[in-house]
């Protein structure tokens, strides 16, 4: 835990060596932070299984995520799964994960899935930073009247719970998988913004940026070369986590038939069709349910270990 | 106080002046035109121009938008395409059921989460502090309405006849009713604000059942609440449970606790008189921010549990594109959403003098 505080800590060092002498590699010592804690661990393989499943879908499925297996032998619509170890007759096609509503292999589209939610969460978060941070970034620094403008705007828009805004933007733009996470997306923004900004605020007061100051350091040298990188970690934080929350929204605006179409793999799609169905087909529910979940999780538990590797307060 | 209560207020109206001006502008700039979408697709170019000099679209926008405050400031929300009722009416039948899941959710959330957190910081790295953590990682990662579905299936069919089987939709049983207070107190006669208020409270079936002691009507209500309510308020037990424990060692670590503790204050004096007291104030935070998460967790359970309240209103209102309707609700809730965080402010200042004072 001390090593790791040595390189957070911003001591008034000798001034004008002072990025000579930072200690070398943070990325190494967060990846070792993050590493010596199981449950961060953990949510590491996890994605990085899921990854691995996104990429190479077309490979692990068996058959296509449109096909329909109605007319075969033993398949109907919502069919149980048919899996020849456990007793499902051999003359039958095996679906490890059962039909869905419309005849096709739900272990198919499940990791199909995958593609859609990692890829969709990853992007819709990376996008909302990009801006967010921006405007804080704009906000903590430049501060006055911009700074005024930009977090009274964000304000506003933080006024509305983040699912109904995001409901109320996709009845403008139209439901499908894009728009539903450029919603989430925009509602992400003044979350992110606000975030940044604290940072950048704290970080400017500090000694070494002064110092720097006084050293005839110019506002732009300032800004991207002692504020912002100084200001990252909270940022990195909220994002990994939020990318969890990003995953949760947008199926949940799919769940609402706001997001994903019907031909659309997409988990919360999957789930939202077949809500009807939980008394007769359970399975169509919990695959599509459990992946989104161990998704989620996955992301929450390394946003954790990341924020408790760059933050060796939180260490007692 | 008064005056840290009335300059929170004054900074709330400019707030509440956006809000109002960006749902104006939602329904200005939705997909469609309003005619067609409420007088139907044969509707002639003369019935849509009759139609638009009615309800003021043949304005430029400052006007139509001096107009929609106008009439919201009359208390008129509008009047909805798909149920022919003012919006206003439709808030009164829809918002209490809302409310109600929202405060059970609570409740369910505060005095589960609350306790465990405390269990785990006190018993911080053993094996309880470890399995409150972990389902504390699960419950935050579940969405609403997979784990609505989830308890809708164990709870109606696993243990269909045993007596823990409860009802997965609805409010209440069929040929069960609760009467409203205008009925049971002979209040029938009156009318306006009173009888409006008197209806909000009438659709809060468990709290009416309980004011006027109908006692199958409340058990029956109460049972229907309880899937929804757990399912509501899950992630936020466990965001409570975890800022709970942080919170509270924190605090244990400072030296006014060891000098309590070396005092011989006993171990639960210690947590009530001084941990809990000094670690309140992140907690009240995070349960303010639930507000938010409650009420977007509102619409995906209402959906799951076929409750019509404020969340399955709005859904319903996109699918018939009733733009009066969605328009009217989210500003109640973006309205209803400022005055809960307008109230956790001011619960800080209560709790912490210097914040009051700055």
């Amino acid at each position: 835990m001390n090593t790791l505080g040595a390189t957070d800590a911003q001591e008034p060092a000798p001034l004008v060596v002072a990025e000579a002498k930072r200690p070398p590699g943070k990325f190494r010592e967060t990846a070792r932070g993050v590493l010596r804690q199981r449950s961060a661990v953990i949510g590491l393989i996890v994605l990085l299984a899921f990854v691995f499943i996104a990429i190479f879908a077309d490979q692990l499925s068996p058959f296509r995520p449109g096909q329909d297996f109605l007319g075969e032998p033993g398949a109907k619509t919502r069919a149980a799964p048919c899996i020849h170890l456990l007793g499902c007759p051999e003359e039958f096609r095996e679906h490890l994960f059962g039909l869905d509503g419309n005849g096709r292999d739900l272990f198919t589209r499940v990791i199909h899935g995958t593609r859609i939610s990692l890829f969709i969460g990853f992007l819709t978060v990376g996008v909302a930073i990009l801006v967010g941070a921006t405007l804080g970034a704009v906000a903590g620094f430049v501060g006055g009247r911009w700074d005024t403008l930009i977090m009274r705007l964000m304000d506003v828009l933080l006024v509305f719970p983040a699912l109904i805004l995001a409901i109320a933007i996709v009845t403008v733009i139209g439901g499908s998988v894009q728009n539903a996470a450029l919603a989430i997306g925009l509602v992400a923004i003044p979350v992110f913004a606000r975030i940044m900004r604290a940072s950048i605020i704290t970080t400017r007061e500090q000694d070494f940026v002064i110092a720097s100051r006084a050293l005839g350091e110019t506002q732009r040298g300032l800004l991207f070369r002692r504020v912002l990188p100084n200001s990252l970690t909270p940022i990195l934080v909220a994002g990994t986590l939020g990318i969890g929350t990003a995953v949760l929204d947008i199926a949940a605006l799919s769940f609402l038939g706001l997001g994903a179409d019907l031909r659309t793999p997409e988990w919360g799609a999957m789930i939202g069709n077949e809500r009807n169905s939980v008394f007769a087909a359970p399975h169509l529910l919990l695959f599509p349910g459990l992946a989104l979940t161990l998704t989620i999780l996955a992301y929450n538990l390394f946003g954790d270990g990341l924020r408790d590797a760059l933050d060796p307060r939180l260490h007692r | 106080m008064a005056q840290y209560i009335i300059r929170r207020l004054l900074i709330t109206i400019p707030i509440i002046a956006a809000v109002i001006f960006l749902v104006f502008l939602l329904a200005r700039v939705l997909p469609g035109d309003p005619c067609i979408a409420t007088l139907g697709e044969r509707a002639t170019a003369a019935q849509c121009q009759q139609f638009r000099i009615r309800f003021g679209l043949d304005q430029p926008i400052p006007v139509q938008f001096l107009l929609y405050a106008q009439d919201l400031l009359s208390g008129d929300l509008g009047t909805s395409i798909k149920f022919r009722l003012p919006v206003t009416e439709l808030i009164i039948q829809r918002l209490p059921t809302t409310i109600e899941l929202s405060f059970y959710a609570l409740v369910f959330a505060i005095g589960i989460g609350v306790p465990l957190g405390i269990i785990s910081a006190y018993r911080r790295n053993s094996a309880a502090d470890a399995g409150v953590m972990g389902l504390a990682n699960i419950g935050i990662s579940v969405p609403v309405f997979v784990l609505g579905l989830v308890l809708a299936y164990v709870f109606a069919i696993l243990l269909k006849d045993t007596p823990f089987a409860l009802p997965p939709s609805g409010r209440l049983s069929p040929g069960v009713r609760v009467d409203s207070l205008a009925e049971v107190w002979g209040l029938e006669h009156l009318d306006g604000l009173p009888r409006a208020g008197l209806d909000f409270v009438s659709n809060m079936y468990t709290v009416t059942a309980l004011l006027t002691l109908q006692w199958e009507g409340f058990i029956d209500a109460a049972r229907h609440l309880i899937l929804p309510a757990i399912a509501l308020g899950t992630i936020p037990l466990a965001i409570i449970a975890r800022i709970t424990r942080s919170s509270l060692l924190e605090v244990m670590g400072r030296d006014y606790v060891r000098t309590a503790r070396a005092k011989g204050l006993a171990d639960w004096a210690v947590l009530r008189k001084h941990a809990l007291r000094n670690a309140i104030l992140p907690i009240v935070t995070i349960i303010g921010l639930q507000v938010g998460l409650l009420l977007s967790g509102a619409v995906l359970t209402e959906t799951v549990f076929g409750l019509s309240g404020v969340g399955k209103t709005v859904t319903d209102a996109i699918a018939g594109r009733d733009y009066v309707v969605i328009q009217g609700f989210t500003l109640i809730i973006a309205i209803g959403f400022l005055m809960v965080n307008l109230l956790v402010d001011v619960s800080y200042a209560w709790l912490d003098p210097r914040i009051r004072l700055s």
